[in-house]
């Protein structure tokens, strides 16, 4: 029977060539799309997940939960330069839980910020992490090519520019920044305002696996990285007002702040013109207090960047984290490596998401045209169906017949695309992209992108062209099956 | 029939009694805006004045901030010390001409910038950002009386001239007598109001009013919210030493 049913479709195949062929191309174009954009997709998505997992967000980032925007490039203080990133609380404690963890590998508090860069007279701008130099290379194994000078190194202040820093400088016309020069950084926070700190260039680098992201990165000492962004051991005093700067708080009644008598002397005080003699010299009084603020906290971080054992699920390890927080009241969270990575990394996502709708409205399509050309086919033998109908043959033989026909025509088609599919990427893997712009570099994960065969495209683009095959022949074998046998002798 | 004469006669009588008392013209009312802009030119004497600034936020609470201010505008020039809170206390920003230093006392460093540079990137300069004057800068369209608490006031509504101003359109409650500006409200083009601002204290120096609180109240934030008073106020001349970056170190010794 099985035999039958494979000679009379492939007798129906070979006699309706062009039908077949046009069916077959557009199969195998499908694909080959498919296997080749996966390829591309499931490449690039390494690529970059590469670049930040191995360069600055670890497999988990863990921040207080009170920050909105766990982006360690910092999109949301960027967006709202007057908030600040919060501290993970309890700090101490949570480092100990990760030491005692098995699916821990390594892990390494660090803080963020942005500075202003003064070098001479020329400026810049750079975003800054800060961290102890040996725990971060712990975590961080080999990741910079060091270009000039030496790395961090632990209690001694310092800056690390990167490569990308020191060039926008001097094409902007600056003189070169050498190792050793002092420049200065100026930052802003909310506690201690606008701080000025002048730093010796330790040394410039580069990421070995670059992203544009990354070239804005250079490496600051924590002392200073901590007084630019007022991480005070002493908590700023809450504001001391006056009585009458305490009546102006809140809602304010204008009826009662224009109520005085009218003309001068309500709104108008005495004249003065001389507020007596300025002891230009003690102007600011007694200075003794601000040293309070001068003394940084060694415990305040803001990222915790969590590096797991290999073959941990970093999902189930977020979940064990975020219980053991919850568990112990600490308002602490841990999120994915692709929420630390910011917009840009969130974007390369989106565009995968993206990139497989139109994959689907592909196959939509695909299911749509073979549907109709098969139909057109089954027509077309109308005489003979209703003859093996009246001979005896059952409507299950008749259904199993075409199905079984659409299934080689997807299924050789299929993988003669999906062939093609993996030598044109084994071959663009080989020749190797560069990455025209910025945008397309972080797109690829790097300057260089090698598109690589995705065994699980090959395997995705197989299943869906079953898929169609079985799809696209539904409603053809209902045609068949409507097909009275009197009536198609009759025609015949 | 004798009722509604009687109201017209009475209408009439009101608008009469409203045109007499609406005796102010656009152009004098233009002129008032020239009153209060000389007033809020200093560049004949120094002036000096200790300024408590209060910030209200619904997310940040309540944040003190309390500067000596020192200018000799005719010169450009001036020094802004902080004296409040004691996190800040000595940072100051000093201007010279065209140069503006920042000084962080924790440091000891100044950081230059150049009035011509750009202003944080941006196309404008630091040199665009000029004083800004009601009179050259706006028109005032309509003009009514009413009270604000228990001062008389002239109510002038005022358009912009062109588009260097941060509110296109603007609202001055003005007393009558003293020309000094109690209230006014910021729009949007679309006409949003934007933020309110009141004037309830002055103080009389050299001839010159000089209001010594501000309520700044932001309108698009409910319960944001700025006051700032202004004490210690002179126009005594200042020595030439206090322009200086030596002056801003010593002081912080």
């Amino acid at each position: 029977m099985d035999n039958v049913l494979l000679k009379i479709a492939y007798r129906n195949i070979w006699k309706h060539k062009t039908k077949t062929m046009i069916i077959g191309i557009l199969i195998a174009l499908g694909i080959l799309l498919l296997v080749v954009g996966n390829s591309f997709m499931d490449s690039a998505a390494a690529g970059l997940r590469k670049t930040y997992i191995e360069n600055f967000t670890g497999d988990i980032v863990i921040t207080s939960s009170d920050l909105k925007n766990p982006s360690m490039f910092m999109d949301g203080i960027m967006s709202d330069p007057d908030s600040a990133i919060p501290l993970i609380p309890n700090e101490p404690e949570i480092e100990s839980y990760l030491a005692e963890q098995k699916f821990v590998d390594a892990f390494n508090p660090q803080i963020a910020g942005a500075v202003g860069i003064r070098h001479g007279d020329d400026q810049g701008f750079s975003l800054i992490f800060s961290f102890n130099p040996e725990r971060y290379q712990g975590v961080f194994k080999n990741n910079i090519d060091l270009i000039k000078g030496s790395f961090l190194k632990e209690g001694e202040e310092g800056i690390v520019l990167s490569s990308d820093t020191v060039k926008r400088i001097v094409d902007d016309g600056g003189a070169e920044i050498k190792v050793g020069d002092k420049i200065l950084l100026t930052g802003i926070n909310n506690l201690t305002g606008t701080k000025i700190r002048e730093v010796p260039v330790k040394g410039i680098f580069r990421f070995k696996n670059d992203s544009p992201q990354l070239r804005l990165l250079s490496f600051l000492d924590l002392t200073n990285m901590r007084i630019i962004n007022g991480m005070l051991k002493n908590k700023v005093s809450e504001a001391n007002l006056s009585q009458n700067e305490k009546q102006l708080l809140g809602q304010i009644d204008e009826n009662s702040l224009f109520g005085d008598e009218e003309g001068d002397s309500g709104i108008v005080s005495d004249t003065s013109e001389d507020a007596g003699t300025i002891d230009y010299l003690s102007i600011l009084g007694d200075t003794s207090k601000r040293e309070l603020y001068r003394e940084t906290d060694p415990d305040s971080w803001q990222y915790m960047v969590v590096k797991l054992a290999p073959g941990v699920n970093p999902s189930r390890a977020i979940k064990t984290m975020n219980s053991w927080f919850n568990e112990h009241g600490i308002d602490a969270k841990a999120h994915s490596w692709l929420e630390g990575a910011g917009a840009i990394a969130k974007m390369s996502n989106t565009l995968k998401i993206v990139f497989n709708i139109l994959i689907l409205i592909i196959a939509v399509v695909g299911v749509i045209i073979i549907m109709n050309t098969l139909v057109i086919s089954v027509t077309e033998r109308i005489g003979e169906i209703g003859t093996m109908r009246a001979i005896g043959a059952r409507k299950s033989f008749v259904r199993s017949m075409i199905t079984l026909e659409t299934l080689m025509i997807t299924l050789i088609f299929g993988l003669i695309g999906a062939a093609a599919g993996i030598i044109i990427t084994a071959v663009l893997g080989k020749v190797g992209f560069t990455a025209s712009n910025d945008f397309l570099q972080v797109l690829m994960g790097g300057k260089v992108f090698h598109p690589v065969v995705s065994v699980s495209a090959v395997i995705l683009s197989l299943i869906i062209v079953g898929g169609i095959g079985i799809f696209a022949s539904l409603y053809p074998v209902s045609v068949a099956l409507k097909i009275s046998p009197v009536k198609a002798m009759g025609e015949n | 029939m004798r009722k509604k004469a009687l109201h017209i006669l009475f209408t009439l009588l009101l608008m009469a009694g409203t045109a007499g008392l609406n005796a102010l013209t656009l152009d004098e009312a233009h002129d008032i805006l020239n009153t209060i802009d000389e007033s809020r030119n200093l560049t004949t004497t120094d002036f000096s004045a200790v300024m408590t600034m209060i910030s209200e936020d619904p997310d940040k609470g309540v944040e003190k901030m309390k500067v000596q201010q020192f200018r000799r505008d005719d010169k450009d020039m001036f020094l802004m010390l902080f004296l409040e809170p004691e996190s800040k206390k000595g940072q100051g920003y000093l201007r010279v001409d065209d140069n503006l230093w920042f000084y962080d006392p924790e440091s000891r460093k100044f950081n230059h910038t150049s009035m011509k540079d750009s202003f944080g990137g941006t196309d404008a300069k630091h040199s665009d950002f000029r004083v800004l004057s009601l009179a050259e800068d706006y028109k005032v369209t309509t003009i009514t009386e009413g009270k604000l608490g228990k001062f008389s006031v002239y109510i002038l509504d005022l358009e912009a001239l062109n588009d260097e101003v941060t509110y296109p359109k603007e609202k001055l409650w003005i007393t009558k007598d003293t020309n000094l500006v109690l209230k006014s409200e910021d729009y949007s083009g679309t006409g949003r109001l934007m933020r309110t601002s009141l004037y309830p204290k002055y103080t009389k120096v050299s001839g010159k009013y000089i209001p010594t609180v501000m309520i700044f109240i932001d309108d698009l934030i409910e319960g944001k919210k700025t006051q700032i008073s202004m004490t210690n106020i002179s126009t005594k001349t200042l020595p030439d030493t206090i322009f200086t970056k030596s002056y801003v170190e010593r002081v912080n010794r």
